[in-house]
């Protein structure tokens, strides 16, 4: 397998945009990741596009009418990890020789589906049950509540901080500060979780074009190294799972820092799915960036903000940047390229060498998510 | 004229998901002949056995009509058809299967994570045509 790099990248603004049609979203992201890669449009060999509700054939409606038609289109869904997973295949058709350059583009238009919770897959038993997102990551919480003594104002703080790193970020949906207050008391969705604790349904795309590190030398001086990308399935178990350690992240992250030859101390900052105030906790802690039961803490002590040690969702995350679910995988890495550039402005990372995205997808009876797919970057 | 629709409720899964008995009702799963492991809902492949290539006829098998509440919820914002508020659990059988349910109650002062639920059969959503849709239910004891 050859080295990978990242010359371009592009995303749109997310929020909630009814008049606009999914493709646009997905042209407009695909349109800026080429101009930033100073690739000129008919060097790509295939593209890959990511959603997981945006219908049939979503590829081919955003590409045709920028006349890049006639090329292998690969449509991908993977639930929330629909976008990661088009950057994982896009990485694995240059690591494997097969192509040179290559688009990754991920888009959902959510506004589209009216109000409250995201639809599933009704074949589901539990969700035919009344299982809804919300009360699976509810949950989580309640059973991490019990068994280390979190508070709910240690969820309520992870959304305060999400507010403020999303107030440096123009491309974000909810850019206005917040308290724990506040938090706590907006409308209970699923107890203990509250409105401001869940990520918003949204709109919006992200791309990023992907070649050859040999090639990347040709078009910028910048190129970002793809050292790991992983994809995993969720593991089958019936029976009595600890909801508190999400197997998928845990699996998925080990092979992650294997395949880059690192370990979770060499992170400079990691971009998580934070779609509930709880995961982001959670995934302190499957990540490795601390021990089982000191999430909290960790986040208490700042570590994990825009000047600590090991900043998370500089961008503001699911919960405050946005979760146009298919679009979210590339919208993590387009944050990471651009804070590994030095690019980030208000919310740029100092010294920042090596970025971590991870992203799940879906919940179905019996998994602790349908899919993981974590991306590790390098300079 | 057409007689207007009788309402009348319906059953989900299927009633050949549980069975009623004296001390309540019983969840009916698979238990696999090769490693015996149980599973619910029933299945014809057993998820343990089939990639190891190994024989994996299921049985069926019987749940204890009571189980330990692992963790709840009480759900406020979902698809109209379940009536929220309603609260939801995964409950834990000596059997080595943990199921979700809805519970009997949304009182949180009546619901406690490791106390013991009993199951019975109770309603968890209205249908299209407005029938009441009846599936297993859990009840603090």
């Amino acid at each position: 397998m050859r080295d990978v790099a990242i010359i371009g990248v592009g995303m749109t603004k997310i929020g909630k945009f009814p008049d606009r049609m999914l493709s646009g979203m997905g042209r407009e992201a695909v349109i800026a990741a080429l101009k930033d890669a100073g690739v000129p449009p008919k060097e790509i060999q295939a593209a890959y596009s990511g959603t997981s509700l945006g219908g049939a054939l979503l590829g081919q409606r955003i590409f045709k009418d920028l006349g890049m038609s006639g090329m292998p289109i690969n449509n991908m869904e993977n639930a929330c990890s629909s976008g990661s997973s088009a950057m994982r295949e896009a990485w694995l058709s240059i690591a494997s020789g097969l192509y040179d350059m290559v688009i990754a583009v991920g888009s959902e238009k959510l506004s589209a589906l009216g109000g409250g919770t995201l639809p599933l897959e009704r074949e589901d038993l539990e969700v035919s049950g009344g299982m809804v997102m919300p009360a699976l990551y509810a949950m989580r919480a309640r059973r991490y509540m019990h068994e280390f003594g979190a508070t709910p104002e240690h969820l309520a703080k992870v959304v305060v901080k999400s507010r403020q790193c999303a107030t440096k970020n123009p491309q974000a949906q909810f850019r206005k500060e917040t308290t724990v207050e506040e938090v706590l008391n907006s409308r209970m969705v699923a107890d203990p979780l509250t409105l401001f604790q869940c990520c918003p349904m949204g709109d919006g795309s992200a791309a990023a074009v992907i070649c050859s590190a040999d090639k990347a030398r040709q078009y910028t001086r910048q190129p970002i190294l793809i050292k790991g990308s992983i994809l995993v399935s969720g593991r089958f178990d019936n029976s009595f799972r600890d909801m508190t350690t999400p197997e998928i992240t845990v699996r998925a992250s080990k092979l992650a820092y294997e395949m880059a030859g690192i370990g979770p101390k060499e992170v400079s900052l990691a971009e998580v799915h934070d779609a509930f105030s709880i995961a982001e906790l959670l995934y302190y802690e499957a990540l490795g960036f601390c021990g089982r039961g000191e999430a909290p803490k960790l986040l208490d002590e700042g570590a994990t903000e825009i000047g600590g040690r090991i900043p998370v969702n500089p961008s503001g995350g699911l919960i405050s940047k946005g979760h146009p679910t298919g679009a979210t995988g590339l919208a993590q890495t387009t944050e990471i390229v651009w804070q590994l550039r030095g690019q980030a402005g208000a919310r740029q990372v100092k010294n920042a060498k090596v970025g971590l995205t991870h992203c799940t997808g879906g919940g179905i009876y019996g998994l602790d998510h349908g899919a993981c797919s974590i991306h590790i970057f390098a300079k | 004229m057409e007689a207007p629709q009788e309402k009348k409720p319906v059953f989900f899964p299927d009633e050949g998901y549980w069975t009623m008995e004296a001390d309540g009702l019983h969840l009916i799963g698979s238990r696999c002949i090769q490693c015996r492991r149980d599973y619910f809902p029933p299945r014809e492949v057993c998820p343990k056995c089939f990639p190891e290539g190994l024989e994996h006829k299921m049985e069926k098998s019987k749940l204890s009509s009571r189980g330990k509440l692992y963790t709840y919820s009480i759900v406020q914002v979902a698809p109209k058809r379940f009536l929220p508020p309603y609260a939801l659990g995964y409950v834990d059988f000596p059997e080595g299967v943990r199921v979700l349910g809805q519970l009997t109650t949304t009182d949180p002062s009546q619901i406690k994570i490791g106390m013991t639920v009993q199951a019975e059969l109770g309603r968890i959503a209205v249908d299209e045509q407005g029938n009441e849709v009846m599936s297993y239910k859990f009840r603090p004891m």
